[in-house]
């Protein structure tokens, strides 16, 4: 087991009647399966990105669109993402996005995939078990 | 058009052979229809609607979504929610999510739901990319 820390802040001075400021820090327990930070190439068939298929509990993910892409990339359960469609899409990010988010389907154990939407992409980031 | 600044620093001394340490910032142009930073009791077997000011176009949106520590059952969130067996997203008590959410078809719906008999409460906020 090890621990993921993150810290998220968030502000805005100009999208709200007063500005906005605050910063959440977590201290995520890893105890499963953990994919290390790596790079996967993207086509428009979709990649898995977790190592082993990710159980029921679920699991934390990050990740990074680098701005040199020219296409979004969509993330989702297989079987259930469809970048044409509105079921099962988790993330869609276009070039420079970032996203941290745990992920789950009900007590279900189910693999991640990602795919570019129209050509190819660069995806990178991490999975890490609950 | 506004920005939400979006700072996430991920780190951890134990999960990797090396420490691991970086900071990604972004600032984030939302441009079209967003929310405040809302409370929302989810109950259980009723899909509610994030969005709620309209459907999120293909450019997709900015979501952040915290689970309550106080709460005693995940949050379950999914594009055109019905069950949580379709879930995407599954935040325990104390979780928080960053991510642009969304698809190439636009017209996209983001749901929050807790299973039967659970209920959950998580503060949000969605906002449309430029």
């Amino acid at each position: 087991m090890g621990t993921l820390k993150t810290t998220l802040k968030v502000e805005s001075t100009d999208l709200f009647p007063t500005p906005v400021s605050f910063t959440v820090v977590n201290n995520n327990n890893i105890s499963g399966n953990f994919n290390g930070f790596n790079t996967v190439a993207l086509t428009t068939s979709p990649s898995t990105l977790n190592v082993a298929t990710i159980d029921g509990t679920g699991c934390y993910l990050y990740l990074q669109s680098p701005s040199t892409n020219a296409d979004a990339i969509a993330v989702g359960y297989a079987g259930q993402s469809n970048i044409a469609g509105d079921t099962g899409t988790l993330v869609y990010l276009s070039p420079g996005d970032v996203a941290f988010v745990p992920v789950g389907v009900g007590a279900t154990a189910a693999d991640i995939e990602a795919f570019a939407a129209s050509s190819t992409a660069t995806l990178y980031f991490f999975i890490g078990e609950k | 058009m506004a920005t939400l600044k979006s700072t996430l620093k991920i780190e951890s001394t134990d999960i990797f052979p090396t420490p691991v340490n970086f900071t990604q910032i972004n600032n984030n142009a939302v441009n079209g229809t967003f929310s405040g930073f809302n409370t929302l009791d989810v109950p259980a077997n009723s899909a509610q609607t994030l969005n709620f000011l309209g459907s999120i176009d293909a450019t997709g949106a900015y979501v952040y979504v915290a689970a309550a520590t106080t709460n005693a059952w995940p949050v379950y969130l999914g594009s055109g929610l019905a069950a949580v067996t379709a879930a995407t997203v599954k935040l325990y008590p104390g979780d928080v999510a960053f991510f642009p959410a969304g698809d190439s078809n636009g017209s996209y719906n983001l749901n929050a739901l807790c299973a039967a008999g659970e209920t959950g409460t998580i503060s949000f906020f969605v906002g449309e990319k430029a």
